[in-house]
């Protein structure tokens, strides 16, 4: 019977303990900065379905010519606008740093995960 | 959420303003699973911007608003876990971990709320989503199964031993608080 | 009209994309490239993929280069890089088995990457590995490799790699990711930046 009442008990604590509370008003702000970002951007992180694949030589000419081709036109249209720094480049920017960000973050966190495991043999069990 | 299947998520769509009515309808939720989670502001700020620019992304892959709550669900659960993952062989530490310091007068529940709170996130990482999941977001055992991908009897097994975990703290703190001077 | 002063930083602009170009169809073809992940990617339900190099690199270097607080090594370090992916597998319908990683083991093997750390839990099936990469007898990349049955994370930063800095940047310190570049982008946009 007691146990009965412990775990009603329990059950509504953790109810009460783990309500929804409102997010802060800061939130939607910046949720909605990097949403304009996102919507904004080219070529961060939408990659091509194969990124890393090995091409053939001819291949891999061709596609690097065109690429270049294809760049230069296309910097050689904006070039004159790169002086008055516009939003979009702006934008650009914010989604590729990041982008780089988060990469050089979860790099570095690994880094010092395996340090740590490499110097201590018994790794902790903290998730079972 | 509308009776519209598809309003909100058509309207973002469209137009990535409208983004933000998904953001004013759920961002409750979002922020608590983080929240709940990490008993950090920060942290739960920060990932609930990531699980909105994630489903930015996604949007089009949604077949409902219901879908949407549901992804959203998932998609915080998963990054909780991950983030979890990532930081579990470093300690973490700042202002917002750190209890609020207890006053002797202060009304039984709320000290038991945040002892259990604590508790709760010292849980490993996929029993504590089994718990918010339940416990915040009121859901079934075959919905919490359904947003973290894996059987019923996982479930289950889960919340039992979170329980079970819980239990006998909640069952001291309670005698405790039954027995502790109110001040009154 | 176009002034001789703008073709000439047209010019210096399309010499510096031929000789990016031509970098980047050698290192896709050399020792450094980064391994085909095809059969993680068909079975995987989501995949992440960040390609950072050329010009989107140099922009996020110019962006977090904008922060006060970016530490001297973690800034020097940041500008050497020379390109960043990453891959992240995520799998929710079927684990990820070790064969499932092995390939990418295998290739990160074949194209000259010597392992630092490789580590693996006895009692999960999660592993971490830190390879290395050198070219004249420095380190000239780093690629991390962390798996467990429900996501596979391959990380690759090209250029010279300062263990400390990186280090650090993982503690949290020299790059405090919160709240990034929003104030910085203020100042660069030239309708608020009278403002």
């Amino acid at each position: 019977m007691r146990r009965q009442e412990d775990s009603r008990y329990l059950e509504a604590s953790l109810r009460a303990s783990l309500a929804r509370q409102p997010a802060p008003k800061s939130l939607k702000p910046q949720v909605m900065a990097r949403v304009r970002a996102e919507s904004g951007r080219e070529g961060v992180r939408t990659a091509p379905a194969r990124p890393f694949r090995r091409l053939a030589p001819w291949k891999s000419w061709a596609l690097s010519t065109s690429a270049v081709a294809a760049a230069a036109a296309l910097l050689w249209g904006v070039l004159p606008l790169r002086d008055t720094r516009t939003d979009a480049e702006a934008v650009a920017m914010e989604s590729a740093g990041l982008e780089l960000a988060e990469v050089l973050h979860m790099a570095g966190s690994e880094w010092n995960r395996a340090q740590q495991a490499a110097l201590s043999p018994i790794q902790e069990n903290g998730n079972d | 959420m509308d009776s519209d299947p598809r309003k909100l998520l058509d309207a973002a769509i469209a137009d990535s303003d409208a983004f933000g009515a998904i953001i004013t309808h759920t961002e409750g939720m979002v922020y608590s699973l983080a929240y709940n989670f990490f008993r950090n502001r920060a942290i739960a700020e920060d990932l609930a911007q990531d699980a909105y620019l994630a489903l930015f992304r996604n949007l089009h892959k949604l077949e409902s608003d219901m879908h949407l709550v549901n992804w959203l669900r998932m998609t915080v659960t998963r990054k909780c876990i991950d983030r979890t993952r990532r930081k579990k062989f470093r300690p973490h530490l700042d202002l917002d971990s750190i209890p609020e310091p207890r006053v002797v007068s202060t009304p039984p529940d709320p000290v038991l709320a945040e002892e259990l709170r604590q508790k709760v996130s010292e849980l490993p990482a996929k029993m504590q989503v089994v718990v918010v999941l339940r416990f915040q977001e009121d859901l079934k055992l075959r919905e919490i199964a359904d947003t973290m991908g894996i059987p019923v009897n996982t479930v289950k097994t889960l919340l039992r031993r979170a329980l079970i975990r819980l239990r006998p703290k909640v069952a001291h703190l309670k005698t405790e608080v039954c027995y502790a001077p109110t001040g009154r | 009209m176009t002034s001789p002063r703008t073709c000439g930083a047209r010019l210096a602009a399309f010499l510096a994309i031929l000789l990016v170009g031509g970098l980047a169809s050698l290192q896709a073809q050399g020792t450094g490239a980064a391994p085909e992940f095809a059969s993680l990617e068909q079975k995987a339900d989501e995949v992440v993929k960040v390609n950072l190099w050329g010009r989107s690199l140099e922009q996020a270097k110019r962006l977090l280069g904008l922060r006060k607080n970016l530490t001297s090594p973690v800034r020097s370090f940041m500008n050497g890089l020379t390109a960043v992916y990453r891959r992240t597998y995520r799998f929710r319908r079927a684990p990820a088995s070790e064969a499932d990683v092995e390939p990418v083991y295998r290739q990160l093997a074949e194209d000259g990457w010597v392992p630092l750390i490789e580590t693996e839990d006895r009692e999960k099936p999660e592993s971490l590995s830190v390879y290395s990469f050198y070219a004249d007898e420095e380190v000239a990349g780093m690629a991390v490799v962390s798996s467990d049955p429900d996501e596979v994370t391959v990380l690759k930063i090209m250029g010279p790699v300062d263990f400390e800095a990186l280090s650090a940047i993982g503690s949290g310190l020299g790059l405090p990711v919160m709240n990034l570049g929003s104030t910085e982008i203020r100042k660069l946009d030239p309708a608020t930046a009278g403002k």
